[in-house]
């Protein structure tokens, strides 16, 4: 069985997040915690319909070509398309190598 | 001037999400995991957002754990907003259960129970943590072999 690893995220730096926008004011002390909690199911149905992709397309390595591909084929993900948009549509990500390369 | 990844979540965090998920022998670019970071970022101010619209709408000042679970219904996530209800009650019945330990061992206690309280304090992270709420059917996926 695999060892459950401790997946929360920092609450200190959701509360930052979220008050980066002007417009958010107070927020009770529960809101990190459950939004820790749907980042989790978030960021597992988004990992989850990737790696589909990424099998289907039998490669090895998940790409953000697949991540871009996965956004762009469900509807709820439509607000993550702009993030996506910077994913070049071509490239050698299939390959499997690490790309080092900084932004 | 501002640290990029102050304004993003850990990647370390979005890490261990994405290996837990996934089988041990898939692998990830460092692309994949950097535009999931910038995804989970988002998503926080796409929900933020929708749950401070009806703070305002309804002239409160301050968001809820009631408006996250409101917002991620409005935004298309209803399997997690069922989930998080859930997680909500649970937290506000511990809260409510704390709150009545306190009570009963009497406030002058405070300074003779500081090993009490700190474990109370991990207690309510282990008890929450562990809460699975699996909404996806993980055995669904691997049935999808390329053909």
């Amino acid at each position: 069985m695999r060892k459950k690893l401790d997946t929360r995220f920092p609450a200190a730096r959701i509360k930052k997040i979220m008050q980066a926008d002007e417009d958010v004011g107070k927020i009770a002390l529960a809101v990190p915690l459950l939004v820790s909690k749907a980042l989790e199911l978030f960021l597992q149905d988004l990992c989850d319909r990737t790696y589909e992709i990424t099998l289907r397309r039998g490669a090895k390595t998940m790409s953000s070509l697949h991540l871009k591909q996965c956004v762009q084929t469900f509807n709820v993900f439509d607000f993550l398309r702009e993030i996506v948009s910077k994913v070049p549509d071509l490239g050698g990500a299939d390959v499997g190598s690490e790309d080092r390369s900084s932004c | 001037m501002v640290d990029e990844q102050e304004r993003l979540l850990p990647i370390a965090n979005v890490g261990r999400i994405m290996k837990q998920i996934l089988p041990p022998s898939a692998k990830i670019s460092k692309e994949a995991k950097e535009t999931m970071q910038e995804c989970a970022t988002e998503f926080i101010s796409f929900v933020t957002s929708e749950a401070s619209d009806k703070c305002h709408k309804e002239n409160r000042k301050t968001v809820n754990g009631d408006d996250i679970c409101w917002a991620l219904n409005a935004l298309g996530f209803d399997d997690y907003a069922e989930a998080i209800v859930r997680y909500l009650h649970k937290y506000r019945e511990f809260e409510r259960e704390r709150a009545n330990q306190n009570k009963a061992s009497g406030s002058q206690d405070k300074d003779e129970v500081p090993n009490d309280i700190n474990s109370l304090h991990g207690k309510q992270t282990e008890t929450l943590a562990p809460l699975e709420f699996r909404v996806i059917e993980k055995g669904n996926i691997s049935l999808l072999k390329p053909s």
